[in-house]
């Protein structure tokens, strides 16, 4: 029996947010182009208190931009070499939290959210706001490109029917306040049947 | 009659050596056998039996039939020369017989659809030898008399391989006998396992019916065409060994008689079980490659006669019929679905509006119960996309992270590193450490080290990197094809061009030797004065700029090099070969430019990253244009700046590039300055790409 009673699509709009890719290019640090399942739960959980929950986020329009500072090293106060960040500007997207039938969310239609790194910069502050409640059943599923990051073990809650072809890559989970795991994940790029808000859009589907 | 047993070894590859004799002059046959045809027997030698000799005589299986009444009498009576009559069938350049002309005509050179020459009717003159002397055909008998291998048949023969055409009738003469022969070599290995059936060998008929019909419909291949990928983001310039790694694995690999051909990423596998993967897949676990499969199942002939609708929609071709590209299942499957769709439309027009669903709906149920349905069902259980990945756990625990390069390894802590590792790992500028799984620190541990590269610590560079896109490739080849066979008064020239593996096989030959002398071209122009340009792999290499305006030269040698290998490139829509050119600071990321290098949009990109930030995306076509572009903006540059009226230009041109073309006709200024570059926006250059050509050129200049 499906336990999923409901998706709430918020849409997400942000000035700046630095989404930092586990590659580095040595200075340079490139930014994640997706909202992807770690970064939105792990921020949302924070803020409600509620380990149960689960969320993914789609990033429709967004331009880059580059920032470059020093970190500091806090024992031998100096600075380190300048490091360049690349940010992500003007951000519009969806965000998807699921409900469960027998753990309905009371969430409020409008809230802010610290996201990402640097928020101590000013990085991050992200509105969303409540558009709409789809039930599971008025999902409609679709064969496509996924547009987003989530674990494997995630698949059946995000109603992904089927992994065509897959991209892995691992995602971080926190198991307490100082320690976490790598759980393998489906990255963007890869083609599944699924829920057709998680995938890219402008593709022609036929399944 | 029994079968004959064969103990020795057949070198299939040998064959055809036959068809080096002109059989108008001799008489002889070249299967050899009514040798020595018109000599008397003392004046050649004598053949010595042995199994090479069975090969060459047995190949053949013909019966009469209309079209050709004079047949060769000898046939395989043995299993070994039944799979290699098999194997030469399917190494054949065409399968289906193109008719020879009134004239009775043969081309014996070949005719190379990218590099056209003019046809040959005299075989001497074709292979550059005396076909006819006592001479030449006593020198075939003895080296066959000898009992050669196949490296030995290729050192002795290869040069006339070359320039012999497997099957000289006119329209059938596209690839070598070189490249025939070593193809069906490759395919008696496939084959070399397959089931027979017993068969009384004294019935020919019988014997030709198993090898031209019963066998080619049992027999199933699988064609594979596997990329191998890398989720790995490179950006020091070790980390560049990944590439390495991935063409010697590759390179590695072709020497596997399954393996029919291999680019620098991809390899085209043909086999009858496809356990080759397993040996694959062991070999790109050691990096955590992955490899990205398109596989497709044919049967090796024709199984019958479809509706002549179905052939029509598929070019006329059988659609389970053999390819070398088995995404080209894919594309039947669509036309085959366009086909029904075409029909409901055609169908739906006469009728009223509210009886068009109840209509449409009955059409559908007759669909599933058609011909079509169960061709388009047949074709998509036949094909399949995966991708197999090194085996990775579900959950990594780990303190140190995952590895920055792969992401899919745990690190491997600094502490345990040897002196070596430590300096592969640590910037010596920035004292920045990387923080790398021990996969990824064999990779920057593999092979040389990119001297040049490392040595590099400021200024301006291109990365250059070719790429040849194989779907592509058969699309266009079969269209020259087309072109050919209509050149020939060919009846149903659609039906009849079909890409044979042997074709690619022929090209790929080309393609080297054209990768070969483009390196050699830049090599020449980049290292006249100090060594500027760093080989990366065949087909990429990074050069050391001085000015931005050096990428001309490249553009320029690719121009010639192109045109010299592969001519009629320029006249398709879109060149199989592509182009990137990428320019930045020496210091910039390279996973940014591997982005653009990887997956190049048209024929030719050009990008600039930083300060003269630009994106040229042009087809081959129109190379031309660009290069005499390049020459028009030369000479205005020296005394005008054009940039700002360029620019206003553009921002048009985003709204509407009709506007903007109008108003640079309209512009008194413009034209009277550059009144030719209203012919090159003729010839639909974008004002982006002339912009990113004028920043080319205009550094030279501010």
């Amino acid at each position: 029996m499906n336990k999923i009673n409901s998706f709430l699509e918020y849409e997400i709009r942000a000035e700046t947010i630095v989404l930092g890719e586990r590659i580095k290019g040595g200075v340079y640090r490139p930014c994640c182009k997706t909202l992807r399942w770690s970064t939105i739960t792990s921020a949302l959980r924070k803020l409600f208190g509620n380990d149960n929950l689960h969320a993914i986020g789609l990033i429709d329009k967004y331009n880059t931009y580059y920032f470059t500072y020093s970190p500091q090293d806090k024992v031998r106060k100096v600075s380190r070499v300048p490091i360049q960040v690349e940010v992500l500007i003007n951000i519009v997207g969806r965000i998807y939290i699921v409900e469960m039938k027998d753990n309905p969310l009371e969430l409020p239609q409008e809230f802010n959210l610290q996201l990402g790194a640097l928020i101590s910069k000013g990085f991050g502050n992200s509105q969303l706001k409540l558009k709409r409640k789809i039930s599971s059943d008025d999902v409609k599923i679709k064969k496509g490109t996924l547009a987003t990051r989530i674990p494997e073990k995630c698949k059946d809650l995000f109603l992904i029917k089927k992994i065509m072809v897959p991209i892995y890559g691992y995602l971080f989970e926190p198991i307490s306040e100082t320690s976490g795991k790598y759980i393998k994940s489906l990255f963007e790029g890869s083609e599944v049947v699924g829920s057709e808000f998680l995938l890219k859009k402008d593709e022609k589907n036929e399944y | 009659m029994k079968e004959q047993k064969i103990s020795e070894n057949l070198v299939p590859e040998i064959h055809d050596i036959g068809k080096l004799i002109n059989k108008e002059s001799t008489g002889i046959e070249h299967n050899f056998e009514n040798y020595p045809g018109i000599f008397k027997k003392e004046e050649v030698p004598k053949i010595k039996e042995n199994a090479i000799w069975k090969g060459i005589r047995e190949h053949h299986c013909q019966l009469p039939h209309e079209e050709k009444k004079k047949v060769l009498n000898k046939y395989p009576i043995s299993r070994k020369t039944i799979i290699l009559a098999l194997a030469d069938n399917l190494a054949s350049a065409v399968s289906r017989h193109v008719k020879e002309s009134s004239k009775h005509l043969y081309y014996y050179n070949v005719y190379k659809l990218w590099n056209p020459t003019t046809n040959i009717t005299e075989l001497s003159y074709a292979i550059g030898a005396h076909s006819m002397g006592k001479e030449w055909i006593s020198k075939i008998v003895n080296f066959v008399n000898k009992k050669p291998g196949k490296e030995e048949y290729f050192k002795e023969f290869g040069e006339y391989l070359k320039k012999r055409c497997e099957d000289a009738t006119p329209g059938c003469n596209i690839t070598s006998l070189w490249t025939h022969s070593i193809l069906t070599g490759k395919f008696y290995k496939i084959l070399e396992n397959i089931e027979i059936p017993t068969i009384d060998f004294n019935k020919k008929d019988k014997v030709c019916k198993l090898v031209n019909q019963e066998l080619p419909e049992k027999t199933k291949l699988v064609v594979m065409k596997c990329k191998i990928k890398f989720p790995h983001y490179i950006y020091r310039t070790r980390d560049l060994n990944i590439l390495k790694i991935r063409e010697n694995i590759l390179k590695k690999f072709q020497k596997n008689p399954e393996v029919l051909f291999v680019t620098s990423d991809e390899v085209i596998i043909f086999s009858i079980d496809g356990k080759i993967l397993e040996n694959l897949k062991k070999e790109i676990e050691k990096y955590s490659f992955y490899i990205e499969i398109k596989k497709a199942v044919f049967i090796l002939r024709e199984r019958k006669e479809l509706p002549k609708e179905i052939k029509k929609a598929v070019d006329g071709v059988d659609p389970r019929e053999l390819s070398s590209d088995p995404e080209i299942v894919k594309d039947r499957i669509k036309k085959l679905y366009r086909l029904f769709e075409s029909k409901i439309k055609k169908k739906l027009e006469d009728i009223p509006p509210e009886k068009r669903k109840e209509i449409e709906e009955r059409m559908v149920i007759s669909f599933r119960k058609s011909d079509l349905y169960k061709e388009i069902e047949w074709l998509k259980s036949s094909y399949s996309e995966e991708r197999i990945y090194p085996k990775l756990e579900d959950e990594i625990f780990s303190d140190m992270g995952i590895c920055e390069i792969c992401q899919l390894n745990p690190i491997k802590p600094y502490e345990e590193l040897s002196e070596d590792e430590r300096r592969l790992v640590e910037d010596e500028e920035s004292k920045i450490i990387d923080k790398l799984c021990e996969k990824c620190i064999e990779i920057r541990k593999y092979g040389e080290p990119l001297r040049l590269l490392g040595e590099w610590k400021e200024g301006n560079v291109i990365w250059i990197k070719l790429t040849l896109n194989f779907e592509k490739l058969v699309e266009v080849l079969r269209q020259l094809y087309v072109d050919y066979l209509k050149s020939l008064e060919i009846q149903n020239p659609e039906e009849k061009a079909e890409i044979r593996p042997s074709v690619i096989g022929e090209f790929l030959q080309d393609y080297k030797e054209f990768l070969e002398e483009f390196s050699k071209e830049i090599h020449k122009i980049f290292d006249s004065k100090e060594k500027r340009v760093q080989d990366i792999l065949e087909d990429m290499f990074c050069i050391k700029i001085e000015k931005l305006s050096e990428i001309l030269n490249v553009l320029k040698i690719y121009m010639r090099v192109i045109n010299k290998f592969f001519p009629k490139f320029n006249e398709s829509e879109e060149s199989p070969i592509k182009l990137v050119i990428s320019y930045s600071n020496v210091k910039f990321p390279f996973f940014e430019h591997w982005k653009y290098l990887e997956e190049p949009k048209k024929d030719i990109d050009v990008i600039l990253i930083g300060k003269y930030k630009g994106y040229s995306s042009i087809n081959l076509k129109q190379l031309d244009s660009v290069i005499k572009l390049s020459r028009i903006l030369e000479d205005k540059l020296k005394g005008m700046k054009i940039k700002a009226s360029l620019y206003r230009l553009i921002e048009i041109s985003e709204y509407s590039e009709e506007l903007a073309q109008r108003l640079i006709i309209g512009d008194e200024e413009f034209v009277k300055h550059f009144p030719e570059l209203q012919q090159i926006l003729a010839r639909e250059l974008s004002l982006k790409d002339i912009l990113t050509y004028v920043k080319i050129l205009e550094e030279e200049y501010e």
